[in-house]
């Protein structure tokens, strides 16, 4: 693994995983939807990898933010606000306000009893959800709701090109910028917290405003994810609020690697595509299908495929 | 000179254990202080009291006039009361120099910063080589922590240590596990402590603490048995007896 003092610096395996997004488009143009889908989710896994997998703090409950920004964003349409971005960046805010004072109650905790207090912000927020029926549309969801083209300019075409490329300039855009604060002496300090927080704090660092702003920031950004997926698909259900979802987000994370930043996207493009494929194959078996690759990933070493990829490079 | 830091009847118990039982300790600006003792005698408990990682059951902490009896730890490393620890805690998956780094960007309220890449702070990475340089860690920067010799990563720990800046510096049995051929540079290092720096030394090393002490206060089970000049205090019988009747 390269040292925290290079994380600036590019490596070119970097270009291949971004000009493959490119290609993705010229080669699968039939298959944008899926695509699209991926990008979402990679978001979101950048999400968890910024809090778990850079700041150490254990969460199931990752996709309430998720649910958070879907929601909001879908009532900026329905209350009449239609310009895409600004109805993606409110569903970022209100995710990071719900996060405030939810990482107070979360991040002075450690270990089994944090993993135990994020499950049950997922659970009472998904209770809450399906109780407010009123503002979540309950079982049904919220629909109906629509956006503008895009930069005034794009309309959302049904075959999804300006859904893929804008869910690929958000994720890019997030990535970039998720890239920046991990190698700025505040993603060093992240590394410290998660290596040994009793040190930090011995040398001075306030180690509970670091995490509330990672586990902020993190929020806001799968609270973004979540955003993107109701304007792509202009449907938000209780799904995407779920534990189902916040298990599945980690499995993505854990399949591609943590603490590595493209592991989550790598993870959420594997998982995605096994899902569709095992789907075709047998739609109830697809879970078995990631139990294995997990099993497999996980018994193989650490760092998830990113992981054993890497160690494969040495090697050769 | 006034008084930097004055501890008042300090008092903790673990159980049934007092492992500080109504403890004073005052230091001036500069001191060169040592506390000796047995084994078990409550000389790291005196230590995380005053550094905040042990919380106190009564007693008061001023440094500098100011009551930092409730300060959380961190500030009062930002205050100027940092310590070592005994058995080495750092990072032990990171670099050399990363450990450094991390000291540095704390020391230097940099903590957060976004603006530029770490590896491009300039400023930063100058501070931390010439840090690591002070204890001639420099050929050892690129390597892992946890990899090093743990007599190295001693030296490394008290690197980081000096390179918060402190006002009052608290040393727990700095030489312990330094091979001999090294000890010299945690002698030399502590021989170059700015003369404003007050430090607390904790040591079974009677040369290192009668090199640099210029008070000894003696404890036991968790109480002061006797204080003062060097001299004095090692030549103490009452002082030896009790030490060297239960000490190693
Ligand atoms: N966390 C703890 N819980 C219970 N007892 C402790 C704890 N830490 C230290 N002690 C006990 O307190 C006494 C003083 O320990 P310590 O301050 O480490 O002694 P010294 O550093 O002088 O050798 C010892 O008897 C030790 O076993
Ligand atoms: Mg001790």
């Amino acid at each position: 693994m390269s040292g925290l003092l290079d994380r600036h610096r590019w490596a070119w395996p970097e270009a291949m995983f971004w000009c493959g997004w490119i290609a993705v488009f010229f080669l699968f143009p039939d298959r944008l939807s899926l695509s699209t889908q991926i990008l979402i989710w990679s978001m979101f896994a950048l999400s968890l990898d910024l809090v778990m997998g850079f700041c150490g703090i254990l969460s199931l409950g990752q996709a309430f933010f998720f649910g958070v920004g879907a929601y909001a964003t879908a009532w900026t349409a329905l209350l009449g606000w239609h310009e895409p971005i600004s109805a993606a960046l409110v569903g970022a805010a209100v995710a990071a306000l719900a996060a405030l004072p939810l990482g107070l109650l979360v991040l002075g905790l450690s270990g089994l009893r944090q993993i135990m207090a994020t499950l049950a912000i997922g659970a009472l927020g998904l209770e809450a959800a399906n109780r407010a029926a009123g503002v979540t549309g309950g079982d049904d969801g919220l629909q109906g709701f629509g956006f503008a083209p895009l930069l005034g300019h794009f309309r959302w075409s049904i075959f999804g090109q300006t859904s893929f490329f804008y869910a690929l300039t958000g994720f890019a855009l997030v990535f970039l910028l998720l890239r920046h604060l991990l190698a700025a002496p505040f993603g060093i300090t992240l590394q410290g917290i998660r290596d040994n927080a009793t040190r930090m704090r011995m040398l001075g660092v306030r180690v509970g405003r670091y995490r509330l702003l990672a586990w902020t920031i993190g929020a806001a950004i799968a609270g973004l994810a979540g955003a993107l997926g109701a304007q792509t698909t202009r449907f938000v259900g209780l799904d995407s609020m779920s534990l189902d979802a916040s298990i599945a987000v980690l499995v993505m994370l854990v399949v591609g690697g943590t603490g590595r930043l493209y592991g989550g996207p790598i993870g959420a493009a594997v998982y995605m595509i096994v899902h569709d494929q095992a789907a075709n194959w047998n739609p109830y078996h697809w879970m078995a299908a990631i139990g294995v690759l997990l099993i497999l990933v996980v018994r193989l070493g650490r760092g998830g495929l990113l992981g054993l990829m890497e160690q494969a490079w040495a090697r050769f | 000179m006034g008084a930097l830091l004055i501890a008042d009847r300090l008092t903790k118990n673990f159980g049934a254990l007092r492992v500080a039982d109504q403890l004073c300790l005052s230091l001036h600006t500069g001191a060169r202080h040592a506390v000796i003792g047995p084994n078990g005698a409550g000389k790291t408990g005196l230590v995380g009291l005053l550094s905040g990682t042990l919380r106190l059951d009564a007693g008061s902490i001023l440094l500098d006039q100011r009551d930092i009896t409730r300060l959380p730890p961190d500030a009062r490393v930002r205050a100027g009361l940092v310590r070592s620890f005994q058995v080495t805690n750092l990072f032990p998956n990171l670099r050399v120099r990363e450990n450094m780094f991390l000291a540095i960007a704390a020391a230097s309220g940099q903590c957060g910063s976004i603006g530029r890449a770490a590896g491009r702070r300039a400023d930063l990475l100058v501070a931390t080589d010439a840090a690591l340089d002070r204890l001639k860690l420099l050929p050892l920067a690129h390597r892992r922590l946890g990899e090093i010799a743990y007599g190295q990563q001693r030296l490394v720990e008290l690197a980081l240590t000096l390179a918060l800046h402190p006002r009052m510096l608290l040393l727990d049995e700095p030489a312990a596990g330094i091979p001999g051929n090294e000890t010299h540079l945690l002698l030399d290092a502590i021989e170059a402590l700015p003369a404003d720096l007050a430090f607390l030394l904790i040591d079974h090393d009677m040369q290192l603490v009668r090199r640099f002490a210029r008070a000894i206060t003696v404890m036991a089970r968790g109480r002061v048995l006797a204080e003062g000049a060097p001299d004095d205090i090692l030549s103490d019988p009452l002082v030896r007896a009790a030490y060297l009747g239960a000490g190693p």
